[in-house]
């Protein structure tokens, strides 16, 4: 009986607290990025490099990039310009938010310093679009 | 009247223990970063990846999915191979200039990796990236 209070205790007291301590490390994202929006690339096997949020998807093969942007030739566009973003979901097929990417087609993942002409240049294309 | 004193100081030893704990846990795990131990390895290692590439700099290997390499360089080639007057030339590169301006890590998965090696002390590489590690 003593035992077993004593057990409880040790969970409640130091083991639940040592978990959610451990929990909230790995969830909660450093103060450092508290104020600026977290954006990565994700840059694929193939060549392809797609900008967004991504999100580990828990004891899957996939990982998830949601409000995602990628560089298209935009020499046939009306910008006449050698790359432009593109936000995902304007294609022929209209895709809904969120692509899981195989992890295994991954060939990196970088957070986006602040200061990123990306990061800017996605800023701008949520302007007009919300001008549109 | 004595044993509710009593409790009462137990139950506030405890959550102060409980406290201490769960931000000793939370620093511990924001410190360590879920890195493994690199004993005898070198201070760089040359990082090659399935696509061909290659990254120079700090190789962490991490419980998950994926490695960690820190402060990542690599090697820029000019000049144009098929024209014989302007012979290619090779410098490395810091990562972080590019268009989208990465922060100074890179997280790769095992699935793209191919081997890691450590830049022995004397490598022109690692004493590059000793001098110009910011």
């Amino acid at each position: 009986m003593r035992l077993q209070l004593d057990r409880r205790w040790l969970a409640q007291w130091i083991g639940i607290p040592l978990l959610a301590g451990a929990l909230l490390a790995l969830i909660v994202p450093p103060p450092s990025a508290w104020s600026v929006e977290r954006m990565s690339a994700v840059l694929l096997l193939d060549g392809q490099a797609y900008f967004g949020h991504v999100t580990e998807v828990p004891w899957s093969d996939t990982v998830q990039v949601n409000d995602v942007y990628y560089f298209q030739d935009a020499r046939g566009s009306s910008m006449n310009l050698p790359l432009g973003l593109q936000r995902r979901g304007g294609e022929l097929h209209q895709p809904t938010d969120g692509m899981s990417l195989r992890r295994d087609k991954i060939l990196a993942i970088e957070p986006l310093s602040v200061s990123s002409a990306v990061r800017r240049a996605i800023a701008v294309e949520r302007v007009l679009q919300g001008a549109r | 009247m004595r044993d509710a004193a009593r409790r009462l100081v137990r139950v506030g030893a405890s959550l102060v223990l409980a406290a201490l704990l769960l931000a000793g846990s939370f620093s511990f795990v924001r410190w360590w970063d879920l890195t493994l131990p690199s004993i005898g390895h070198a201070t760089y290692q040359a990082v090659f990846l399935s696509n061909g590439q290659v990254f120079f700099g700090r190789y962490y290997d991490r419980i998950g999915p994926y490695v960690k390499i820190v402060s990542p360089y690599y090697i820029q080639q000019t000049g144009d191979p098929s024209d014989a007057t302007k012979p290619a030339e090779s410098r490395i590169v810091r990562r972080g200039d590019e268009l989208h301006a990465p922060l100074p890590e890179m997280l790769v998965p095992r699935t793209s990796l191919l081997f890691v090696e450590d830049l022995s002390a004397g490598s022109a590489v690692a004493q590059f990236i000793a001098k110009d590690r910011p």
